[in-house]
């Protein structure tokens, strides 16, 4: 299996800061206010047919920001065969809006060519890894970009994996050549819903695969955390947030908020608390503050 | 415990995800708190729900006349039929017009309900119109030079999102209502049919009702037939020339 193309175009760390990902009840407010934020992130699949508002909306943004393309339909652990038209759109899309980053989850969303719209769980054993390794470098010969997939949240995990998820992830990265969205809230969900241990997962996260962070609030169902995108980063999170930030505070960053969408200022506001922490942090660890300090920003 | 293959194990989760089969369970871990049944139902739960509510966002007046939990239950049935096929959602629910009008067949409680398959067919077609690719201005100039080429073996084609309807029950009115949210009683057939066209202006989806030289036109470019025998299902030349001019200045033609 060969995992690496020197042909791909490798994705520089051009982002910089803290993004807000874009959803289509604040476009609007967007276009004409143009809120001081770093980046925005594309829900690329919102934005694949060539043509229409939706299209219009990400070229116009793109215009103004920096963007990154987040896809779920890549399916990129699925046995069926890859999409082809499906990348096809997502590299249409590319050419319109020039992302800085193209990303997609560690996960499968079909199978025998029907789709589940779901992110559905994988088993982390060596069949899989290879699997995965190997998908992801046909599709970032074809996209001719390097990718990155994310952590997803899962309700359940397989008697017969035999790697823990975050070295499956180190693993996978390394051998594909790609990069790491890492998504914090995703870690804190699982912790809840599988008993990974979240401190021990971004104590051992390789930093330098990681492209991109991701934040967003869970839903409390009782006996599990739902990662509905529908609330507020939860303390926990920011916690894990700030112990990522100790051992590397540049890394871009990104406020997700998908259901219940309130207000843009809200997510804008979160947007700001996580600047606050990454500035907070460099500045102590600057002035060489002990760890329980830092902890405090 | 024997490996499980990942495609063996994706063909039993998804049988479990679509059924109710759940030979996949004994694979999956689950503790006294959060058992494995209890979390594959977590995946069924979306699933369904995920495409209920795109169901929901593509048929909102099919939606608002069926109610909530009839549409719902309609809806996951549907999803179990039709499964999606295209990564993305925008394109789920193609056939629901169909769907509904084969429930209406079977179930009584539908009868008064007839016009409700016509009516999936406009909603389907609005939002096929607001997601379709842009259109560039009818070309004149290649339109005559391709008339003098090729004289009446011209084609032409509708533009991108234009869908034409033709129901015997006054589908748009249905529609114009429900957006305005006054509901209409009792729907019954009218005298001569709705002749619909939708399509998209300015990134809005909408439609006009049309005349029916228009819509003898606009079916025969449909049909992929050339100028000349677009010409012949026309008695009077004035009314085809009436209806192209209309139509090219509506943009509703490409070449």
């Amino acid at each position: 299996m060969s995992a690496r193309n020197s042909n791909i175009v490798k994705t520089q760390q051009a982002l910089q800061g803290v993004g807000v990902g874009l959803r289509a009840p604040h476009v609007n407010q967007i276009l004409s206010t143009r809120p001081h934020l770093d980046w925005f992130e594309l829900l690329a699949d919102n934005h694949m047919v060539e043509g229409g508002w939706a299209r219009q909306q990400a070229i116009e943004i793109s215009n103004l920001y920096p963007v990154t393309m987040h896809c779920v339909g890549m399916s990129i652990g699925s046995v069926d065969p890859i999409n082809y038209e499906y990348l096809d759109k997502v590299k249409s899309l590319a050419r319109d809006v020039k992302p800085k980053l193209i990303s997609d989850h560690l996960c499968w969303t079909s199978l025998h060519s029907h789709y589940s719209h779901d992110l559905l769980p994988l088993p982390y054993t060596e069949e899989v890894l290879k699997h995965l390794a190997n998908r992801i470098s046909i599709i970032q010969d074809y996209l001719d970009v390097q990718i990155a997939v994310e952590n997803i949240s899962a309700y359940l995990t397989y008697k017969h994996s035999c790697i823990d998820e975050v070295d499956f992830i180190n693993q996978l990265a390394e051998t594909a050549d790609c990069l790491i969205l890492f998504d914090i809230n995703n870690v804190y969900v699982n912790q809840k819903n599988s008993k990974q241990n979240a401190d021990d997962y971004i104590d051992q996260i390789n930093l330098n695969r990681i492209a991109e962070i991701h934040l967003a609030g869970f839903e409390d169902k009782g006996h599990y955390y739902l990662d509905a995108h529908n609330n507020p980063v939860s303390e926990p999170v920011w916690d894990l947030f700030r112990r990522l930030m100790l051992r590397n505070n540049s890394i871009p960053t990104l406020i997700e908020w998908d259901h219940e969408i309130p207000e843009f200022q809200k997510l804008f506001d979160e947007a700001k608390k996580a600047l606050s922490i990454k500035a907070c942090v460099e500045s102590k660890v600057r002035e060489g503050e002990s760890c329980e300090r830092i902890a405090a920003c | 415990m024997n490996a499980l293959l990942l495609a063996e194990c994706q063909s039993k989760f998804w049988s479990a995800l679509n059924k109710t089969d759940s030979e996949i369970l004994e694979f999956v871990c689950g503790d006294k708190g959060f058992d494995a049944s209890s979390r594959l139902d977590v995946y069924r739960t979306t699933a369904r729900s995920v495409h209920v509510s795109v169901l929901s966002s593509i048929y909102p007046v099919c939606h608002k006349i069926l109610g909530d939990d009839y549409f719902k239950l309609i809806a996951k049935k549907y999803f179990i039929a039709y499964p999606s096929t295209n990564p993305d959602l925008n394109d789920y629910g193609e056939y629901f017009a169909r769907y509904i009008a084969e429930l209406i067949d079977q179930r009584y409680e539908l009868s008064e309900f007839l016009y409700l398959s016509d009516l999936v067919k406009l909603e389907w077609s609005i939002h096929q119109a607001y997601y379709c690719q842009n259109n560039l201005p009818f070309d004149m100039h290649k339109f005559q030079y391709q008339c003098e080429q090729y004289q009446g073996e011209v084609k032409i084609g509708l533009a991108h999102g234009i869908e034409l309807l033709k129901s015997q029950y006054p589908i748009s009115l249905i529609w114009q209502q429900h957006q305005q949210d006054v509901g209409l009683n009792e729907i019954e057939a009218i005298k001569q049919d709705e002749l619909i066209c939708v399509y998209r202006e300015n990134f809005q989806a909408t439609y006009e009702l049309v005349d029916e030289h228009v819509y003898k036109l606009m079916s025969a470019v449909q049909r992929n037939l050339t100028l000349l025998e677009v010409a012949e299902l026309f008695d009077d030349s004035e009314e085809l020339n009436s209806a192209l001019a209309y139509c090219m200045n509506k943009q509703w033609l490409r070449i």
